[in-house]
This record gives structure tokens, C-alpha cells and sequence, in this order.
């Protein structure tokens, strides 16, 4: 898969996962928008770092959420760590 | 240049150091417990300065280098959306309870191994922090006979969830996946634990355990347990503050006070003992065994015995195999494996399967016992199994402390009180002369392996009291002291190899009685460890209703007989 494949397959994932979450549609999340004012817990956050790295087979630190604060950043970051794998 | 690998288990209880040498050996692993004599050690250094320097100069003189490997990768924390009320983990059941949790870990995590520079000047230290979870996994892996296994780890809590499921190859590991979030059955038993009346920070899960056998699990209270935690994809999740608020008060009326009689809470222990293991077998069932495959199971849960007694059959398993010490003692043998491998990389886990690993007596006390402890009968008959069982046959009540100290909770006959398990009235007089404990408590068997398919259904080796089996109907009623009320034993299954002196002993109290069998408890009172030091087994003999106590080569007894 192309690196941007992955980003795009990285993002949608996300913007599922964050959306069922917070209760929203995933459309309507900014991926530049800080995570923690578009209302997700820290409970949200542990959890979906357990699917990421169910989904996509790579080891997530558990502070990945709370560096990175948006959709973009944390892709991004992922991407990195499956490119040194 | 030789260098050596020190694991410490580093949660903030049940401390432990475990010693590796460079050709993966584990040559020593003793929990901090014994020596201090303080029953989980709550908040002492693994590398107690006194407890560490003695086997690190026996058994590393010619060190140059030393591997200290923590049990944890870092301090335990969870990242705050600033504002919230408590850490997505155990702060959802207990918030007092898990802050203390937490700062116990931090503290020992962040002064693991600082006294080792000092016991061991001029040799060079090197630390390093393993994944808590795979420590459990290297000691349930490496005291195995496997060499490919599934092996699944559930505890309270490691660094992100309380399961992960590893794969073994060739004796080594690869993590399939683990859980992430508070969803946890360690904690749901702990919770079960209280409600009990019980204390988990004592350790007294054992006792829940113990006590279901007397109860018969509620519909209602199992399916007020499971609705606290439930199983998706294997992983533990669960709900906020208020779901556990509201089970509590679901469960009041089956709940009992520390002061009330125990029997009160027995339906409430069968009925965690039930959702335990329903939950756990929906945990099992999405890790896709096939049939004939081997199972180790790891961390704190995995000495549930009545639940892994019926693992094998049911799930149609090759075998299952649990570590000597699963739980967080453990890990210090972990991760000094796991220090080990790194070093040599691509090298397989050593065979490690002996749990006597610890402490022998010391000589000089012994000799200072006979010398000054004016006792009426010391003889050089302590190795005389045949004396020994003669004496069991009568009656006699003794306990045993014989070479090397066993590694985890259990006593596997060197730390040992041992008794004839023919007499009904036997178990009685344990539990309130010998060891002051209540009543129900339930003694277990000895057994050797090749007798243990006669005695039981379904039995394989359990060579560390790690299964609990059906005895068979017409043998129960010849060994009454160790059938609990279940009908159940969590026997341990001896070999020569394993141990010779209790494989001799076994046979000739079988001459003696005309039963293979022994009584096993641990030799200790209530709410102390197993003893270490000479001095610990003699108070016991001094103070309770114990007839002997056999020191290695010595015997002492207490009456004419």
C-alpha cells in the first residue's frame, strides 16, 4: 500500500472511530482541530489508541493522542512508526 | 567478563528480584516477602539492600557487569483531558485505592535497582524497564516445557489494559495484541473480594476462591458481576464510576461485613467465581485455540486453580501450563530473561522449570537450635523419609524446610507443613491449631505424577498447585483432609526428578498408610509469608500445635513418639 493509501485509510479510521465517540458525524471533524475541544475524554482517547494499533498492527504509545492533538498529527505520527517497522 | 541479569518486580507489591547468568540460567528468585517476613511487602525495594547482597555474592561472585530489568516499562500513568475526574483505569471502581496503586508503582519503579551499585562496588549497572505483560509472558514461557504455545496474560492492570495475548515459537514470544482501557477481571474479583468482606490488598482473592465451593452462584448477582465488565474481541471493557456504584448496591444483599460469620458470603463468592470464569472463557474463546493446542497462562488471574482446573478438557487443549509464581513475583524472573534474550539476540527462552529457587536454611541456626533450643528429641533423621512418614502415619502434624525455598505463593514441599490426609477431623485441627485460620479453609494434595490419573479425573501434571481436579468418587472418601467441599483438590503432582525427598516420602507413606497421599500447606500462620529464616519455622514449632520440624538433615520433635 502507497503511503498515501495508508494516510487516507489512517484518517478515515480515525475520523470513524473519534466521531462514534464523541457522537458526531465523521464529516463534521476538523483534522486540524485539537482533539480535547472537540470534546473527546481520556477514556476516548485510551480506547481508540487500542483499535489503532488492533487495526493497523503497530505499537502505540499511549501519550500518541495527547503529543499529536489532531486527525492529521496523529496519522502522520502512525505513518511514521509503520515506515521504521 | 561475566555479567549477570537481576529482574525486580517493581509493581509496589509483591517485590521480588530473580537472578540470570550469561548462559541464560535462573540460578536464584526469592520474593522480598520472606526475608522481611511482611506479607506482600507493600512499598519495600525489591532490591532490599540485605536481602539482594547475600545471593549476589554467592551466586555472582565473578561479576563484572550487571543487567538490572525492571518489570514495568515506565511509572503507570494516564494522559488527562485537563478538568476530568480520575484516569481512565482503576480510579473508575476506587479512586483512593488506585492513586495509592499508582504512587506504590512509581515509587519502586523510579528507585529500581539503586541499591545495587552500592552492595556491588566497582562492577558496571546497566537498568532497563521491560513491558509488564511480557514479563509474565518470559516466566510462564520459560518455566514451560513448550516450544510453541498460545499464552495469554490477564491481571489487574499493565501498562495500557489487563490482557494481551502473545504467540510462542520455538520458545519465543510475539504480542498478538493486548487490551487497552479499565476493562479489567483481576480488578472485578478484587471487587468481588470486597464485597466479600475480604481484603484484596492481603491477598485474600485465595479466599473467595476457597469459599465458593460453599455457595451456590445467584442468576441475579452473576449477571450484576457481568454487566461490570464484558468481552469484546477478547478485550475487558467496561463502564464509568456509576456502574460499579450501582452494582455495589445490587449486590448488598448477598455482600457480607468483615464482621459477620463467612458463610454469609459464600453465594456471593460462588457467583464472582462464576462470572469469572464465564468471562474468562469468552476471553479464551477469541484467541482461537485449535484443538491439541498448548495454553501457558500468566499474571495475577492465572491463580484462579478452580478455573484453570477445567481449561484443559473443556476447551480441548493440548495442555495448559501456569508458571510457580504468576502473578507480579514473578516478573522479576521475567524480566531478567527478557534482559537475557536481548543480549543474545535471537536465542530462544531457556528452560527454566524448577520453583526451588530461593533461600536454603542456614546451618548455623540450625546448629544454634540444637545447641541452645533444649528440646527433648533431636535426631539426624530429618532426610529419613521413612521416619518421617512413619511418624505422618501416627498422626504427627510436621513442618518442612528443606533446601532451596520455593518461588511464588505456593508451598511445594520445602516450605512445607505436611500431615496425613485419612483422618476427617484433620483439616479442623490444622486450621485452628496449626495454622489459625477459618474453618472452611480447604488443605490440598500431594501427589506423585504417575498416581495422579488413579486419584483424580482428568488430571495432568500440576507440578506447581496450579489446577484444581475432581477426585475420583471412590478415592475421596479415603483422603477426606484434602477433598474440599466441591469435591474438588488443587493437588501438586511430584516427580523424582522434581523433588526425590517427597517423591520417597510419598512412597513410604503409602507403605505406612496404604495411601499415596500427603496433606500440603504452606508453612506458615495466617497473614505471614512462608518462613525463611530458621527462626520463622521454629517460632511455628514453638507456637502452634506443629509435632515437628524437620531442617534438612535434622529432625526435631516435640514429644516422645
Amino acid at each position: 500500500m502507497t503511503d498515501a493509501a495508508t494516510r487516507d485509510e489512517l484518517i478515515a479510521f480515525l475520523l470513524d472511530r473519534l466521531a462514534e465517540r464523541i457522537g458526531c458525524d465523521p464529516g463534521d471533524i476538523d483534522r486540524d482541530a485539537d482533539l480535547i475541544e472537540l470534546g473527546i475524554r481520556s477514556i476516548d482517547a485510551v480506547l481508540v489508541s487500542g483499535e489503532l494499533e488492533d487495526r493497523f498492527g503497530v505499537e502505540i504509545d499511549p501519550v500518541l493522542l495527547f503529543e499529536c492533538r489532531t486527525v492529521n498529527r496523529v496519522a502522520e505520527s502512525v505513518i511514521a512508526s509503520l515506515t521504521r517497522r | 567478563m561475566s555479567v549477570y541479569y537481576i529482574g525486580l518486580s517493581v509493581t509496589g507489591h509483591d517485590p521480588a528480584f530473580a537472578i540470570v547468568d550469561s548462559a541464560g540460567r535462573l540460578v536464584f528468585a526469592e520474593a522480598t516477602e520472606r526475608y522481611l517476613q511482611d506479607k506482600r511487602a507493600w512499598g519495600a525495594a525489591p532490591d532490599h539492600f540485605d536481602h539482594l547482597a547475600g545471593p549476589l555474592g554467592r551466586y555472582c561472585a565473578d561479576a563484572t557487569r550487571f543487567v538490572v530489568a525492571a518489570s514495568w516499562a515506565r511509572v503507570k500513568h494516564w494522559e488527562q483531558v485537563p478538568g476530568e475526574e480520575g484516569a481512565p483505569s482503576a480510579d473508575i471502581i476506587d479512586p483512593v485505592n488506585a492513586f495509592w496503586l499508582r504512587e506504590h508503582q512509581r515509587r519502586a519503579f523510579e528507585h529500581f535497582g539503586l541499591n545495587v551499585p552500592r552492595i556491588a562496588p566497582g562492577v558496571s549497572v546497566e537498568r532497563r524497564a521491560y513491558d509488564h505483560h511480557l514479563c509474565h509472558a518470559a516466566y510462564a514461557a520459560a518455566s514451560s516445557p513448550f516450544e510453541d504455545a498460545h499464552c495469554l496474560i490477564v491481571d489487574g492492570e499493565g501498562e495500557v489494559g489487563s490482557v494481551s495475548l502473545y504467540a510462542m515459537r520455538e520458545r519465543r514470544l510475539t504480542r498478538r495484541w493486548r487490551s487497552w482501557g479499565p476493562g479489567s477481571l483481576g480488578y472485578l474479583y478484587g471487587f468481588v473480594t470486597g464485597r466479600c468482606g475480604f481484603d484484596w490488598r492481603r491477598g485474600e482473592e485465595w479466599k473467595v476462591m476457597g469459599l465458593a465451593a460453599f455457595g451456590r452462584p445467584v442468576p441475579e448477582a452473576v449477571e450484576s458481576l457481568k454487566r461490570l465488565v464484558w468481552i469484546e474481541n477478547g478485550r475487558p471493557r467496561t463502564g464509568d464510576a456509576s456502574l460499579w456504584n450501582d452494582a455495589g448496591i445490587a449486590l448488598g444483599r448477598w455482600s457480607r461485613d468483615r464482621s459477620e460469620d463467612v458463610m454469609a458470603a459464600a453465594d456471593l463468592a460462588a457467583s464472582g467465581q462464576a462470572a469469572y470464569g464465564a468471562l474468562a472463557d469468552e476471553v479464551l474463546a477469541a484467541i482461537g485455540c485449535a484443538p491439541g493446542d498448548n495454553l501457558l497462562l500468566g499474571g495475577g488471574c492465572a491463580l484462579n486453580s478452580s478455573y484453570n482446573g477445567t481449561l484443559r478438557t473443556r476447551f480441548g487443549l493440548g495442555a495448559v501450563h501456569v508458571p510457580p509464581a504468576p502473578a507480579d513475583d514473578g516478573n522479576a524472573a521475567g524480566a531478567a530473561l527478557l534482559a537475557w534474550q536481548e543480549d543474545n539476540e535471537g536465542a530462544a527462552l531457556p528452560y527454566c522449570p524448577s520453583p526451588y529457587l530461593g533461600s536454603e536454611p542456614d546451618p548455623k541456626a540450625v546448629a544454634g537450635a540444637i545447641a541452645h533450643g533444649g528440646f527433648g528429641r533431636v535426631s539426624e533423621r530429618g532426610g529419613d523419609s521413612r521416619r518421617v512418614a512413619e511418624l505422618l502415619a501416627g498422626g504427627a502434624v510436621i513442618g518442612v524446610m528443606r533446601g532451596r525455598a520455593e518461588f511464588g505463593p505456593r508451598a511445594l514441599g520445602d516450605r512445607s507443613i505436611l500431615a496425613d490426609p485419612r483422618p476427617p477431623e484433620m483439616k479442623d485441627r490444622l486450621n485452628r491449631e496449626v495454622k489459625g485460620r477459618e474453618p472452611y479453609r480447604p488443605f490440598a494434595p500431594i501427589v506423585a505424577e504417575e498416581e495422579a490419573e488413579r486419584w483424580f479425573e482428568d488430571a495432568g501434571p500440576s507440578p506447581y498447585m496450579s489446577f484444581a481436579h475432581r477426585w475420583r468418587a471412590d478415592k475421596a472418601k479415603r483422603v477426606p483432609a484434602v477433598v474440599h467441599a466441591d469435591g474438588t483438590g488443587r493437588l501438586q503432582t511430584v516427580s523424582g526428578e522434581s523433588n526425590p525427598w517427597l517423591c520417597a516420602l510419598l512412597r513410604d507413606f503409602d507403605e505406612a498408610s496404604g495411601v499415596p497421599i500427603l496433606l500440603n500447606t504452606s508453612l506458615n500462620v495466617m497473614g505471614k509469608p512462608i518462613v525463611h529464616g530458621v527462626e520463622d519455622a521454629l517460632a511455628i514449632l514453638m507456637t502452634t500445635g506443629l509435632d515437628a520440624l524437620v531442617v534438612d538433615e535434622v529432625l526435631i520433635e516435640k514429644s516422645a513418639g
